[in-house]
């Protein structure tokens, strides 16, 4: 059975939402009990279409916490459409020995791109 | 996005961007076993059974790559095992956003590029003839019996036939006659929220009653319902660039249409992911005097609005 991963993840500057390509200070905090811990900024798309998946940056660690500049991409943009949505996550996921944890999830706003129309 | 070195294993077995699941790798297994089952109970007689050995190749394939890649992935992430993968092909600096090829223009720096539909044409012609091929074939029996089934299969039939060479003869026309709308910018990939030059430029000789040209941005989702792939398609943005009337073009004078285009900062850039896409399009149609009329689509590349006093995105 796998358990979720406790952590706390701080972006600073703290905003709303963030500039493509802009350089942000990641800190990270592990609280359960890990080996390891993989950090990555990933995208995920929602909406009528299959789901596609995208991982802009991946890092793997030994250190429980810590703290990492990291240069946001340039593209998608976070994005609510009519048919689709783009939602990008700091995901922070745990390792016991080889097994994974349940990841979690640090949202993010990348870009400031209007919603979609209503249908 | 960066991708790791390609070890000969991904080049053989073609990495994948997901973990196969427990289906992936027992479906075709069980397969392989009825094969490799049948091969033995045909074997009984000593005798090889090729035919069987041959049908056991798909399946053997399929298995072995799945439980090469359910093995190899086992202990890595569905983050680690996307970002490890071969990512698809985007401009440089944009991931997610489609390669759209452009040239150097006449009138702007960069000339879309629109392809002449001579594949859209051989497909047609090919299906005309498929169908007029199978028309040809029932007609005997319809003609010696008057039996209603294939008597209707024929009707049917022919009528396809004859819908597609007709579409295929108005291609041809236009394919022959016109040199295509020629659009150029002044910047390609299109940053939103910028002000871009936009040329429209007919050659002639040519009379058009209308000419038009509509930027386009629809979101396109594909998704999977049982073994059938449904796309659906929402506008969010339409807009009129070019609408003239009563175009007379010379041989040696292009008709030449100039605009400015700013799209909206906020709007959504385009998108080409699996199942789901922005498509920014010129939409350029054509009503022609005494002859077909044409009518195609290019597709755009529109950039992310560029953060505020940045010139270019790091």
């Amino acid at each position: 059975m796998t358990t979720a991963t406790r952590a706390e993840v701080v972006l600073t500057p703290e905003r709303e939402s963030y500039a493509p390509g802009e350089r942000v200070q990641l800190q990270y905090r592990v609280e359960s009990e890990v080996d390891e811990v993989e950090l990555s900024l990933r995208y995920h798309t929602e909406g009528v279409g299959d789901e596609d998946l995208g991982v802009a940056w991946l890092e793997r660690r030994r250190e429980a916490r810590g703290q990492l500049d990291i240069t946001l991409p340039a593209s998608p943009c976070s994005y609510d459409g009519t048919l689709l949505k783009i939602a990008w996550v700091v995901r922070v996921r745990g390792f016991h020995g080889d097994e994974p944890l349940d990841p979690y999830d640090h949202p993010l706003v990348l870009g400031s791109v209007a919603r979609g129309k209503e249908r | 996005m960066q991708q790791s070195p390609r070890r000969r294993t991904e080049v053989l077995f073609g990495r994948p961007s997901k973990r196969p699941s427990k289906a992936e790798v027992m479906v075709p297994g069980i397969i392989l076993a009825c094969v490799l089952h049948m091969v033995a109970l045909d074997s009984d007689t000593s005798e090889i059974a090729w035919h069987w050995l041959a049908l056991a190749g798909v399946p053997a394939l399929a298995f072995i790559r799945s439980l090469y890649w359910y093995v190899e992935l086992r202990e890595l992430s569905d983050e680690a095992i996307i970002h490890q993968s071969g990512q698809r092909r985007h401009p440089a600096g944009y991931p997610g956003l489609p390669i759209v090829p452009s040239e150097r223009g006449r009138w702007r720096d960069y000339r879309v590029v629109h392809k002449k539909g001579w594949q859209s044409l051989i497909l047609l012609t090919v299906l005309a003839v498929i169908f007029g091929l199978v028309t040809a074939a029932l007609a005997p029996s319809v003609w010696s019996r008057w039996a209603l089934v294939p008597g209707l299969m024929a009707l049917v039939f022919g009528l396809i036939s004859l819908a597609l060479a007709y579409a295929s003869g108005h291609e041809l026309l236009v394919l022959l006659r016109f040199q295509p709308t020629v659009i150029e910018l002044s910047k390609h990939p299109i940053p939103l929220g910028e002000e871009v030059d936009v040329v429209v430029s007919q050659d002639g000789p040519v009379r058009l009653n209308r000419l038009e040209v509509t930027l386009r941005c629809e979101e396109v989702v594909s998704y999977r319902v049982g073994t059938n792939t449904k796309t659906d398609r929402e506008t969010q943005h339409e807009e009129r660039l070019c609408d003239a009337t009563d175009v007379v073009v010379a041989r040696e004078e292009p008709f030449v249409y100039e605009t400015k285009l700013q799209l909206p900062r906020r709007a959504m850039h385009s998108l080409d992911l699996e199942s789901n896409d922005v498509r920014w399009t010129l939409r350029i149609e054509g009503d022609v005097v005494n002859y077909p009329d044409f009518d195609y689509e290019v597709l755009l590349c529109v950039a992310p609005a560029l953060p505020e006093a940045q010139t270019v995105y790091r």
